[in-house]
């Protein structure tokens, strides 16, 4: 299965992933150090006009080429985080930094050489007529030369499945594809990292499963991808590190594996586990098991 | 009050091809009857068309009929309609009238419409939001709710029309999980109350969990329908778009493997408990 | 509550009154402000506003406002009509090349008063009624159920879509859409801002339809409403009051107006 294709080549990434709630001096100390590369949050605090405190003191750092699902319930701070990583919106207070570069000191549009974000709501992006000139919009906003923006849209829309879409008019296409044609537009910009938001709400199985596909092809031509996600399933199952918050706090950090293991702390973030985390608990496991054949093999089934 | 899809094929206005093929469905009284199939299979037409938006609002053409509690809908008027099928669609957001000021008037909406008299409306209004819980926050502005909490609202404005038919056209896929978990509280709650329930739904979980009768569709026809164990239990469910529950293949693994030769069971409590017979824990 | 909407809730005698007596007033106090060419009668309905914006609890809010969106235009009567109202003879200072004309002055100040009692009228109404009670009071009085249905949706939608420009605006600029800087780049950021609050707008529309269909919305029986906005004999006296004495207010303006073409 795919899935475990992408762990076990993405598990050895996430050694560089040692910025954990209780370790900020640690990323603190690295974002000093000369190894600028990835994204690095120094105690990032954010406070929405009207004083609403969205986030509170996160620091973390993601690595190059890392595959990283964000959890949480709504209003945990998942999407501000993510504004933060493009420059959409600047720190109250704290640092973010995405290749050496601080974020305060750049408009978002010329952040978007580096961070492509994909938002909740494709209706929000969509306004060609022709799903090919929509995906061309991005690339063409970085200035790139016609050739190269074709490519780069068949590129795209190979990786997310819609190739057979481009002709059409992205309003004449259901909300789901919409959904997949807005990802495809971002992901034409071809920036080492790539943001999704809720990428699989409104998906079918299909749909996830092309998202699925995406992560790993993503991932694999060294690109970091970070997704916010609702569905448990997918982060266990795609990503090699997840990152759980609780208002406007980072709770949780690690594998998959690790976080899925603490119960406790995800009721905290108001997240249930993946099923066969849930029936591995249920039957009085020890280890946390995400997928069939671990759990088949925890029992001595197999 | 039961539903009955006769041989129905639709086509919206200027489009090529139909978005219904021959579809033929029976949902008896009391039925929560789950759809299942990819985006683009026809669920929402068919949810669209039992609550007669399907020709009334889009027009286009249609062959066929549609029956709810014997009536054809093509014969009765959409206001008519609104007594008997009451329909809850995606978006919450956008179900909101935006015509009013108050949960609580949002709620009577409908009924104000229908011209209920007042006291008999006050009194439908509270007993709908006290079911899906938005009793508390009455109050309050309907643009100030949660995802979660506008859905429950566009399902109260439903029940308080008190129709025997509720259609739910995918209305938690916008809802986090719990969310979801709200909505489908309520809908289970109203399948024990006798409603006749046609569900849109892409979280299979819930589906195998509470359906009575999975119809299974793709590409406008309907490949499969009968109880939720025989249609998610096909081995070609993927292929048709839909993904099994996780519990399930699990259990389904064993069953190929010699070591269970039982039911598969619908819930993730049950699929424990095959577990734990099986390995002997 | 909107929270866009200006109206502020306070507990007072103006509030309580039928939309319908506020609204009916509001137009008068409009039709007269027009109509009248003398300065003591656009000074008492500025005195009236003022006076009832008092009895509303909400004069600071209505100076706030009014203040806010009037003064540059007052500033520039008595700019503009103190230095150049034509036929001007009595100049009252001399600032270097330019004179101030008292004739200009008192134009200004009677327009600029016209101006201030229309737009007070306006932003009192607005302070003391929430649209959608008025909208409402009409409907029940027999404007149709469409008309004031859409009047109403319009009302809520655009705040909604204020919102959604921003997260239009966001999503563009994570594209590499620049929106700031020169004017030919704004300009060229329009098309991808305004297409997806056009398009999407209209298909919340069409959810939004299908959803006040499926409550009854095009059902024919009598719409009744779970709570009356009351109303008394008192108020509909004022109302047909006012609304003959404006009457005859602008009709004793015709007449004079004519007459004097004649003479």
């Amino acid at each position: 299965m795919q899935a475990t294709g992408i762990k076990g080549t993405a598990a050895k990434t996430t050694a560089a992933a040692t910025a954990r709630a209780d370790g900020k001096s640690e990323t603190v100390e690295r974002a000093g150090s000369l190894d600028t590369a990835g994204i690095i949050l120094e105690d990032v605090c954010y406070e929405y006009p009207g004083g609403v405190a969205a986030l509170k003191g996160i620091s973390l750092r993601i690595s190059q080429n890392e595959t990283v699902a964000i959890i949480g319930e709504n209003g945990a701070g998942k999407t501000t985080l993510a504004k933060h990583l493009n420059g959409l919106l600047k720190p109250t207070s704290g640092r973010v930094f995405v290749d050496g570069v601080d974020t305060r000191g750049r408009t978002c549009a010329a952040m978007a050489r580096l961070v492509g974000f994909v938002f909740q709501n494709p209706d929000d992006q969509l306004f060609q007529n022709q799903v090919f000139k929509e995906i061309a919009f991005g690339p063409r906003n970085l200035g790139y030369p016609a050739d190269k923006v074709e490519r780069l849209v068949k590129w795209a829309a190979g990786l997310v499945g819609i190739e057979g879409l481009l002709e059409r008019h992205p309003f004449d296409l259901a909300l789901a594809q919409r959904k997949l044609v807005a990802i495809a537009s971002v992901v034409a910009m071809d920036t080492p990292y790539v943001i999704l938001d809720e990428p699989t709400t409104g998906q079918d199985y299909p749909g996830t499963q092309k998202l699925a596909t995406l992560v790993a092809k993503l991932h694999a031509a060294g690109k970091t991808v970070i997704a916010i996600t609702h569905d448990m399933e997918f982060a266990a199952a795609h990503f090699a590190r997840v990152i759980a918050l609780a208002g406007g706090r980072v709770i949780l950090d690690g594998t998959p594996n690790e976080v899925f293991s603490r119960p406790d702390e995800l009721a905290m973030a108001s997240v249930e586990p993946p099923q066969m985390a849930r029936l591995g608990q249920r039957l009085g496991l020890e280890e946390c098991v995400l997928d069939q054949e671990a759990l088949l093999r925890a029992l001595g089934l197999v | 009050m039961d539903i009955v899809v006769d041989s129905l094929t639709y086509t919206y206005p200027g489009q090529p091809g139909p978005a219904l093929r021959d579809v033929s469905l029976e949902v008896r009284s009391g039925e929560l009857c789950c759809l299942v199939g990819a985006n683009g299979a026809g669920k929402s037409t068919l949810c669209c068309a039992v609550a007669g938006f399907v020709p009334h609002f889009y027009r286009g053409e249609m062959y066929g009929a549609v029956l709810v509690g014997g009536q054809d809908t093509v014969q009765s008027t959409i206001g008519e309609l609104a007594r008997r099928v009451g329909i809850v669609f995606q978006n919450p957001f956008d179900q909101i009238t935006g015509a009013t000021l108050t949960v609580f008037a949002e709620v009577a909406f409908g009924l104000e419409n229908l011209g209920t008299p007042r006291e008999e409306t006050v009194a439908r209004v509270e007993g709908a939001l006290r079911r899906v819980g938005l009793w508390e926050v009455r109050d309050r502005s309907p643009f100030e709710l949660s995802g979660g909490q506008q859905q429950r609202l566009a399902i109260a404005s439903v029940l308080a029309m008190d129709p025997p038919v509720i259609v739910l056209d995918e209305a938690t896929s916008q809802l986090d999980p719990s969310g979801t978990r709200e909505v489908w509280q309520i809908v289970a709650n109203l399948y024990e109350s006798g409603k006749t329930l046609l569900v849109a739904e892409h979280k299979m979980e819930y589906v195998a969990r509470h359906a009575t009768k999975v119809v299974l569709m793709e590409g406008g026809r309907v490949v499969a329908s009968g109880p939720p164990s025989e249609v998610l239990g096909r081995d070609d469910l993927e292929a048709h778009g839909v993904g099994r529950p996780p519990f399930m293949s699990v259990v389904r693994a064993l069953r190929e493997k010699g070591l269970w030769d039982g039911e598969v069971p619908l819930t993730l409590e049950g699929a424990a408990e095959v577990l734990r017979k099986v390995s002997g824990r | 509550m909107n929270p866009r909407s200006p109206y502020v809730h306070r507990p007072s005698s103006i509030h309580r009154l039928n939309p319908l007596t506020k609204g009916v007033l509001f137009l008068c106090t409009v039709v007269i402000a027009f109509a009248t060419s003398s300065l003591t009668t656009v000074l008492a309905l500025l005195g009236a506003v003022v006076a009832a914006s008092a009895a509303a609890r909400v004069a600071r809010e209505l100076a706030r406002t009014v203040a806010k969106s009037a003064f540059v235009i007052v500033a520039l009567i008595f700019i503009v009509q103190g230095l150049f109202y034509p036929g001007s003879r009595t100049p009252l200072y001399v600032v270097g090349p330019l004179t101030i004309w008292q004739e200009g002055l008192r134009f200004a100040c009677f327009t600029a008063s016209r101006l201030l009692a229309i737009i007070g009228a306006t932003v009192l109404l607005m302070l003391t009624t929430r649209p959608e009670d008025l909208v409402s009071e009409l409907m029940a009085r027999g404007l149709s159920r469409k008309l004031g249905f859409v009047v109403l949706m319009t009302m809520q939608i655009i705040p909604n879509m204020q919102a959604r420009a921003a997260a239009i605006l966001d999503a563009q600029r994570s594209r590499g859409l620049e929106t700031e800087g020169r004017l030919i780049q704004r300009f060229r950021a329009f098309l991808p801002l305004m297409g997806p609050l056009v398009v999407g707008s209209i298909i919340s529309l069409e959810t939004r339809s299908l959803a006040i269909e499926a409550r009854g919305f095009s059902s024919p029986t009598k719409r009744v409403r779970i709570e009356d906005i009351p109303d008394t004999r008192w108020e509909s006296l004022v109302r047909w009051g006012a609304s003959l004495a404006t009457f005859g207010f602008v009709v004793w303006r015709l007449v004079r107006w004519i007459s004097s073409l004649i003479r």
